[in-house]
Order: structure tokens, then sequence, then C-alpha cells
């Protein structure tokens, strides 16, 4: 993906799933973009090797959750439950995609989870997932999608279960070219979602606020894809991740367009501020 | 002792039309009611008494024959009584939410059922729109969300917890696609590789299997924890809803209940519907406009009352307004036409619903009974009784006061469904039942409850007497008559024919036909040729035209008895003498046409043992009153005749060409005559016909049917010519029904025809003989010249000679021995 791009396009789309709820909010979302930009969808589905390795150990065992209890961990029950989940989400894929007229796939592969996702994500203009899987980590935030954050590639949205993409669409706007980006990208949400995109200055005095939204307004003004979006501004104090953190609970449910770069720190800093709110958060990086 | 014949006066009492008091009927007042002048007193007295009785059992049965104006009177003693007293309660059925089955009876105040039942409709419209827009608002939507969360919360504390342990223990806890598995940690946090875990020392290895068991456990017992917190969360969720509901609904409900809650037991019904409806909260939102099918099966002939049937979760709030009295002022009088089962205490339907009959306290629909109580029930008894289970069922209705609404079908096993059992309504009602006397003593006599409950009797006459005060009256009703039925005036001389008609209807000069119907079809009759006339009043002679045409109509069958006797195939003589033989007078009704058929009767004797044959009763042609007049006979000839000497004779007696049943005793007389003559020798003249019963004394009773006998033997001897000598001989007691029609009226003022009244049969045999009867004297014995002195004669010859053959024959006799 090209930031120096003027006219952002979006192509392709990947969606990891699996069977939880948040995939399924993630397939959602993703097909209401891909049919608002015109792009084609892939859907993946994993195969995890980490498990299949656990196998292998003499104790391996799975605790079940319905009917609570311990099971021998077979190599050969693991495939056909990594079989039947695959068959499943193809299904679900099938029948959501087909209400809509987009381009689809669907694929199956064998890996560690991350590592696959990574290494589809050069091709692909935009991932689409869960915020958080079917990881126990017992973090907000799922441990593919942290991956996806420290490996600070390619835009990715995260989505958690029964949070739709909605108007007003949140965008944070600090000068740079990745907000720049960012500002594109929620310009095209809030067109998908058929409503109004919200930009974020983060400015000390009113001269910087002035000339940032300036330069928004004539950013927008000159991109075809933006016709017709409302567009609000809002001045938020330079801290960026307190101030974030303060909107975005109030407006739990509004998505947010957040460009890396505005958050100070690395990416432990944007997976804390991740963990501290619910919305579902495009990442550019 | 001669008998005189009857003056023209005798046989005809004409109305004296100098006596009423108006030149035609526009100068007199109708009858303020029909009752006073319809001469029924004691059933206008039984109908105020029984409608002014509020006890159990004292319902009122009117008997008495069709025609003589039982309906109306019924109609306008009810309504006199009802304009006074004060309108019922209004009734609803509403669902019974604990038990559907078993629907409730609401009372409300006269007029309210119907608003109560619009009112409820509307609240629940109110309420399904207030229970979405509240459970559509963002504060309840965040509320949900946040009792949500508490819940995933919950749950992610508790993977975390574990997780943290095992992270402690060295351990990694993966997710599988069925639940959870655990494996050993590097020092990097990565998962360690089987191989690798296989090269760690003995002890080490053990040590953390014995770890992994541990959290294992750990994590089983956090997955039982699960189902008990999802439990908590639903009963939360369901308690917020509730609290919801209810902030949105308790203004609605309490505003019905401030309007309508006047009894306990209504406020009880909508504290039910506040309940049921907290209960039942994702039906009432789900359910509605936009079910599943298709508009146009639901809006069909049925209209917008169909489409709800849809939704079972609005009708089961309803009301359903059975008894409705919002247009009704005093109390109700219900005519039932149609008194089936169903339709006197009211029933459930059914619809069908997927083929299935399905049915709900919506569909219980009010009887005759529930329309009528707080009033009165008017019925037919004869309809009553006819319909299956009718009757039965309001006698049980009554008996119980409780209207109780089941079904037949039910009761018999022939449908098996939903069934309901609507709450019994308590009943307060006057039952009038309108029947024939027949009915009356029927149901008296073979029903033990019909006494308990129908305690007053009407009993409607069908004549009343004649006078000059009643006849004015009669006017009066005629009055009536006319205005109901919208006919032009009657003058007096058609007023004066009408009552004579009546009196000829009630077969007595002395009487009234109280039979309105009848006389009110002559009037319509009447009507019609006075406006053919194009005339401004109904003349005598119109009521004479409509009384004519209306024999003319039905007399086919006596004009055709009458052409066979002219023709001769049907024998009667009315000329000369004949002994053993006398024309008797029989009587016919058809529908309701009553005619006279002159019948020879015959009389043969031969020697014998005093046997008298019915030839009719041998035949089986005779009834029971019949072969008793015949029977009679032997009593009076023995005891006359035969008081020395055995009755030594064998006759025979038969009404000649009858081919059908006889019976009545006016003959009795005839035959007499006849077998009188047949003794005697003495002919009979065949110019006279005779009628009247006769007793052992020999003395001549009243029949019926008098003018039409006399008229049946006028027209046969008109048709074969009169000669001045032929009349009727009737019984004495008769003379005062006689009511004949006018060409013999006019015949006998002529004296060319006669009606003689006779008291005994002496005077009879006298008149039919033109001999004298005869006189006893102390031993006995009748003058030789005499009828009875020649009966006398003959009876003991025959005594004698039956005595001779009934001697042993002389000893040595001239016969076979002396050859």
């Amino acid at each position: 993906m090209n930031p120096d791009n003027s006219t952002l396009r979006l192509r392709r789309i990947l969606v990891p799933l699996d069977a939880s709820a948040h995939s399924r909010a993630a397939l959602e979302a993703a097909i209401q973009l891909a049919e608002a930009m015109g792009a084609e969808i892939s859907g993946l589905y994993v195969e995890d090797t980490d498990l299949l390795e656990l196998c292998r150990y003499p104790f391996a065992r799975e605790i079940g959750m319905f009917p609570t209890g311990c099971r021998r961990l077979e190599t050969t029950d693991l495939e056909r439950d990594f079989r039947v989940q695959a068959e499943t989400i193809h299904r679900m894929m099938a029948m959501l995609a087909e209400k809509s007229a987009i381009h689809w796939s669907f694929m199956v592969r064998r890996g560690r989870v991350a590592t696959e996702i990574l290494s589809l994500a050069t091709s692909t203009d935009l991932i689409v997932m869960g915020r958080m899987g079917r990881s126990m980590a017992g973090a907000p935030l799922g441990s593919t999608a942290s991956r996806l954050i420290e490996n600070g590639r390619g835009m990715a949205l995260l989505l958690k279960e029964g949070l739709r993409l909605r108007a007003p669409v949140l965008t944070l706007y600090t000068g740079s070219a990745l907000s720049r980006r960012a500002v594109e990208m929620a310009g095209r949400l809030a067109r998908a979602a058929g409503g109004a995109m919200e930009v974020l200055i983060p400015a000390s005095d009113s001269a910087q606020w002035e000339s940032l939204r300036d330069a928004v307004l004539s950013a927008t003004a000159a991109d075809p894809d933006m016709e017709g979006v409302r567009i609000v501004f809002r001045r938020i104090q330079t801290n960026v991740a307190a101030a974030l953190v303060t909107i975005l609970l109030a407006e739990y449910r509004q998505p947010i367009v957040l460009p890396v770069d505005a958050i100070d720190g690395d990416a432990e800093a944007i997976r804390r501020l991740l963990n501290r709110i619910d919305n579902p958060v495009l990442l550019v990086q | 002792m001669t008998v005189q014949r009857l003056p023209a006066t005798a046989v005809y009492h004409a109305c004296d039309i100098e006596a009423l008091s108006f030149d035609t009927t526009s100068q007199i007042a109708p009858l303020e009611s029909l009752s006073n002048a319809m001469g029924q007193p004691r059933a206008v007295d039984s109908l105020q008494f029984g409608t002014g009785m509020r006890r159990t059992g004292f319902n009122i049965f009117v008997l008495g024959p069709s025609g003589t104006g039982r309906h109306s009177l019924v109609r306008q003693i009810l309504g006199e009584k009802a304009k006074s007293s004060p309108t019922p309660s209004d009734w609803c059925y509403v669902n019974n939410f604990e038990n559907p089955g078993q629907p409730k009876a609401l009372e409300l105040p006269p007029g309210q059922g119907k608003a109560m039942a619009a009112d409820m409709k509307k609240m629940i419209t109110e309420v399904r729109s207030t229970l979405k827009a509240s459970f559509e608002s963002e504060a309840y939507q965040n509320r949900i969300q946040s009792v949500q969360q508490t819940f995933k919360e919950q749950q992610q504390e508790a993977f975390k917890e574990v997780s943290e342990k095992a992270k402690a223990k060295q351990l990694v806890l993966i997710r599988t696609p069925q639940g959870l598995a655990l494996a050993p940690m590097k020092a990097d946090g990565e998962i360690m590789p089987p191989d690798e875990f296989q090269q760690l020392p003995e002890v080490q290895r053990k040590e953390i299997e014995e770890k992994i068991e541990e959290i294992e456990e750990e994590s089983r017992r956090m997955f039982q924890k699960i189902p008990q917190w999802q439990k908590e969360i639903g009963e939360k969720l369901e308690a917020l809803n509730i609290e919801v509901a209810k902030y949105a609904i308790t203004p609605l409900i309490d505003a019905m209940r401030a309007k309508y809650g006047q009894t306990q037991k209504i406020s009880a019904h909508m504290d039910a519907v506040e309940k049921d409806i907290l209960a039942n909260l994702p039906l009432l939102m789900t359910s509605g406009e936009h079910g599943g099918e298709p508009p146009s099966l639901k809006q069909g002939v049925l209209g917008a009352e169909a489409s709800e049937m849809a939704s079972p979760a609005l009708r089961r709030y309803r009301v359903n307004p059975v008894v409705d009295h919002s247009q009704q002022t005093g109390a109700p009088v219900v005519f039932e036409d149609n008194p089936t089962y169903a339709n006197l205490v009211g029933k459930v339907e059914h619809m069908s619903q997927m083929g299935v009959l399905m049915t709900d306290f919506n569909l219980v629909k009010a009887g005759a009974l529930h329309r009528a109580n707080g009033g009165a029930l008017v019925l037919d008894a004869r309809k009553v009784l006819t319909h299956p289970g009718a009757w039965e069922g309001l006698k049980r209705a009554l008996k119980s006061e409780q209207i109780k609404i089941e079904s037949l079908a039910e009761m018999f096993s022939l449908l098996s469904t939903v069934m309901l059992e609507p709450e019994p309504i308590p009943l307060e009602v006057k039952v009038v039942m309108i029947g024939s006397a027949y009915i009356y003593y029927l149901l008296q006599d073979y029903d033990p409850e019909f006494e308990q409950l129908f305690k007053i009797a009407a009993d409607f006459d069908v004549e009343m007497p004649r006078d000059e005060n009643s006849e004015n009256l009669y006017a009066r009703l005629l009055r009536t008559i006319i205005e109901r039925e919208r006919l032009l005036h009657f003058d007096r001389g058609a007023v004066g024919r009408i009552i004579e008609e009546s009196a000829r209807m009630a077969g007595d000069a002395e009487r009234l036909s109280t039979k309105i119907r009848d006389i009110s079809d002559l009037m319509v009759e009447a009507d019609v040729w006075a406006r053919k006339d194009a005339l401004a009043t109904v003349g005598r002679s119109h009521v004479q035209q409509a009384v004519d045409a209306r024999i003319f109509r039905s007399d086919r069958v006596r004009q055709r008895i009458q052409e066979e006797i002219r023709r001769g195939t049907l024998l009667i003589d009315v000329e000369g003498g004949m002994a053993g033989q006398v024309n008797g007078l029989a009587v016919i009704q058809l529908g309701r046409f009553t005619f006279g058929w002159p019948h020879r009767i015959t009389a043969r004797i031969q020697m014998g043992k005093g046997e008298l044959i019915d030839i009719e009763r041998e035949s089986k042609l005779g009834g029971p009153l019949h072969s008793k007049g015949v029977l009679i006979l032997s009593g009076f000839l023995g005891a006359r005749y035969a008081r020395e000497h055995p009755l030594a004779l064998k006759a025979s007696l038969v009404f000649e060409q009858s081919y059908g049943m006889v019976e009545g005793d006016s003959a009795s007389s005839t035959e007499l005559y006849a077998l009188l003559s047949a003794i005697s020798g003495i002919p009979i003249q065949q110019g006279l016909a005779v009628t009247g019963s006769v007793n052992q004394f020999g003395q001549i009773q009243a029949i019926g049917g008098v003018n039409e006998k006399i008229e049946g033997f006028f027209d046969v001897c008109r048709n074969k010519g009169l000669n001045g000598r032929q009349g009727v001989l009737i019984p004495a007691a008769n003379v005062k029904h006689l009511m004949l029609r006018a060409d013999v009226v006019a015949a006998i003022r002529e004296e060319r025809f006669h009606v003689y009244p006779v008291t005994t049969v002496d005077e009879g045999m006298t008149l039919l003989t033109g001999m004298p009867a005869g006189e006893p004297d102390e031993h006995h014995r009748y003058p030789e010249d005499t009828v009875n002195g020649q009966i006398q004669l003959k009876l003991t010859a025959m005594a004698e000679k039956m005595k001779k053959f009934s001697q042993p024959a002389p000893q040595g006799g001239p016969s076979e021995s002396g050859q």
C-alpha cells in the first residue's frame, strides 16, 4: 500500500475468520465497506498449527465448555474440528455475502494464525477482523490483533461483537501523511455508513487549529469520493491518547479511523488505548 | 204435542244495526288496547299478574288457539311493563388469564360494555406503541448493554484469572475449537514445542504435568459457573424489562381502572391484564399488524375484525360485549322466533386456524336469554319443544337462575375440539311461552318441572258473549284492525255482517269469535272487494262477497258431493216415504272449511235374541262415540217396548255409502228413527233429515255443526227441487246456535224449507211419520193406531214367535214318522 498515492482505493479486503461472534461482526462490516467501495472480500480461515503441535504432548487434553469435562486432544479429532469450523464459516460467509452483489472468496490455510494473516497482509488493502478472537488472554484485544499492531503495517479495521459501522465516523488529523490518509479513509467510511465525519484536531493554539482545519477542508474538497459527506470539526488537547479515551468512552459506538502516528509512543501505547475503548477502530499505519 | 217449525228469525240471529252507535267505523274510537275487547278478561288478568310477579317460577304459559291475538296481547302487556322497568346491566366476557378455558363474565352499567370493549382495544394499541417506544429508547438500550457487559466482564475476569494462574505456573492457556487446552511455556512466552518438552528431565516433566492438572481443574470449575451467570443475567434482564414495561403501561391501565373499575371484579381483571402483559412482553411486541399472513387473506369479507384473529396476543386482552343495552331504554322484551338450544342459551363459536378449530372468549355469542335478562322473553312453545335440547336448556337456566353456555354437540360428544366453559351469568327473566292448550296440558301431565317453572297460565278463549254492549265493543275492535291493516272504513251494515259472521264462526248465535286473525282476514278481503268497486267505505255486500268467495275457494269437495247426490250416484231421497230409512247428516272438515254431508242411514230387522248390530263398528269403521250411541239405543228400546217379554229381534244399522270412519253420536237419534220405522214398518218421510243424539230415556240432545248440517241437506233439496215439505229435525237445544246461510233463511221465511226443534224421540217420530207417537196407559200399553203401539205389537208378535221356536217339538209329530 502506498501512502503517497493521492486517491485512496480499496481493492481487496482480507477478513480472517474464526467462529466467534466478533468475527461475524467483522465480516458484516467488511461486506458493508466492500459494497460501498467496490472492493473484493477474501475470507481466511487458519488451521492453527500451534494446536496441532499441542496434540503431541503426552498430557494433551481439551477442557470442554459444553459439557464441562476433559478429553484427550487427538490430532485426528482436532483436524476434524477444523474442517467443521471452516465449513461453518464458509457457509456463513456465503450467506452474508450473497445478499449483496460483491465478489468474494474463501480460503483455508494451515499455519500459525498471526503469521498467516500477516503474510497475506501485503497483498491486501485492508484487514477487517474481530478485536477479540478466540484467544483466552483475557484482554479485550486479541492476540492476532495485537500482532497486527506490533507489525505496524497496513490498514486494519478492528471490530467488536454487536457494534456495526455507523455514522458519524471519527478521525484524527495532525497534518501527518498518515493522518491525511486517515481523513480520506474516514470520509469513505462515513459515506458507506451514510452520514457525517467528525475530525478531531489536536491543537495547542487557535492558529494551529485553524490551519489544520483548513488543510482538511481543502483536501476533502478536492476528493471526488468524499462528495456529500458532512464534516464536523472538534478541537482536542494535544495529549491525544488521553483525549481520545475521554471522547470515545462517551461515544462508544462511533467508529474511529486512527492514524497510528497520532499516538505518541510505540505499539504498546496503541494497545493500551484500544484496551480501554470498545469502538470499532481502523488503524492507519 | 206437535212441534212447531222455527220462524226465520230464530234461525238467524241478525245483528241489530240500529243499535250500533255509528254510521261508519270512522266515527268510533279504536280500542286503546286490544286486550279489553277481545273477550279475554281471564288471560289479561293472568298476564298482568304474572308480569308483575318478580319471583322464581312465576313464568307464564299463554294457552289458546292461534289467531286469538295471543302475541299482540303479550307484546302489549309486556311492553307496558318493560317501559317502567329499569334497564338491566351489560355483560361482557373477558379472558381468564389463569384458566383461558373458563372466560370470566363482567357486569357493567347499561351501555358501558361496548364502550369498555372499545377503550380496551384502544388501550392495547397504546400499550404496544408505548412499549415499543420504551424498549427502543436509547436509555433502555444502554441499560441492557450495561447488564450484558457485566456478564462479559465477569466471564473475562474469570478467564483472566485462570490465564494468569497458568502464566504464573509457566503454562499457556490456548483456545481450541471446543474448549481450552494447556501447554508449557518457554521463557519467551511462546509455547514449548513437544520435542523440547521431551528433552526435559523426568522430574521437571512430572512437575509440569501436575501443574497442568491443577489448572485444568481450575478451568473446569470456572466453566461450571458460566450457566449460573447466564441465568443470573437472564433474571436481571427480565427484571429490567418488567420495570421498564410497568413504568410504560401503568398509567394506561390506571386510566381504565378509574373509568370502569367500579366493581371489585373489574378492577381485579385489570390487575390480571397488567400482570399478563408484563409476563408476555415479547408476545405482545412481536405480534400484530405485520404477521406472516398476506393481507388479502386477512382483510376479506370479515374486514378488520378478521385481521385481529391472526394475533392471539391482542385478542387475549379484548372485551367481548355479549349483552349490550346502549340503545335500550327500560327492560328488554325479546321475541325469539327460532328458539334453538344455541339461540336460547348462547354458544361458543369456533374458527379454523391452520385446519384446526380454535376458540376463545371472543367467540362467545349471547343467546336470547342473555338479551332478555332483566326483562321478558317470549317463545313459541311448540318450537321450543321441537328443537333438540331447547326445552331442557331453558328449564335448566330458569331453575338454576343462571345462564351457562354449554354446547349441545359437546353434550352428545359429537365434537371433540377445544371447548370453553364461560362463567355463568345470573338470570332474572320472565319467560312467556305461547302455545296451544294441548301442549300446556301435555307438559303439565308429563313434565314435573313444568308446573314449578310456569306457575301462571293465561288461558285464551275462542269466543265471547254476544250482546248489544259487546257488539259495540266489537265494532271498536274492528276499527282497531282497520287502523292496523290500513283498510277502508266499514259502514254499519258491513260491521253488522261481520258480527254475524263472527257468531257463525263461533258456531253460536249468542257468542262472537275471538279469533282475531280470521276476522282480520275477512276484513282484508272485504276491503279488496270495496276497492274494486271504487268505494270509500266497505259495505255489507262486500263482506258477503268476501264470505262467499272464501267458501267458493274451498268448497270443491262439497260441490262434488252435492253433484253426485243430484246425479243419483250417492243415494239420497228427498221425497216420498220409506220404512227403515232416514236421512242422517254428517259434518266434514277440510282445512278451515266445514260442511254438511247428508247420508242415508238404514235399519233392517229379523228375528233374533235382542242383538243390535252396528255394521260400522263390526267393520271397524265406527269410532267409540258412535258405538256408544248405538248401544244406548238398545237400552232405550228394551226399556220402552220389551218390559214384559224379551226383545226377540236382531237389527242391523248402517251408514250407506260411507267409506271412511264414522265418529260421533250425533246420528244416534237418526239411527233410532230408522230402527223404529223398520220394526213398525211405518214409512219415514224422506223429505226430512235428522240430527241429534239420544239418551236412554229417548230425549234428544245437542250436537255440533248444526248450521253446516242444515245447509248440507238444504243444498241437496234445492238441487233436487224444493217442494215445501222438506226440512231438518234438530235438537231443540241447538236452536241458539243457528246462524244459517242467507239463502236457507230466505227459504225458511218463504216456508219452502223447515227447521224443527225436537226434544224427544216421540216428537221426532210424529214428524217423520205423520202419525202420532202415542202415550202408554197404566199397563204400559200404547194405542194401536200410534207409532209406539205398532212397534209394541210387532215386538210382542216376534217374542211370541220366538217362544214357539224355542219350545220342544210336539210328541209324534206328523213329520217323517207318519210315513
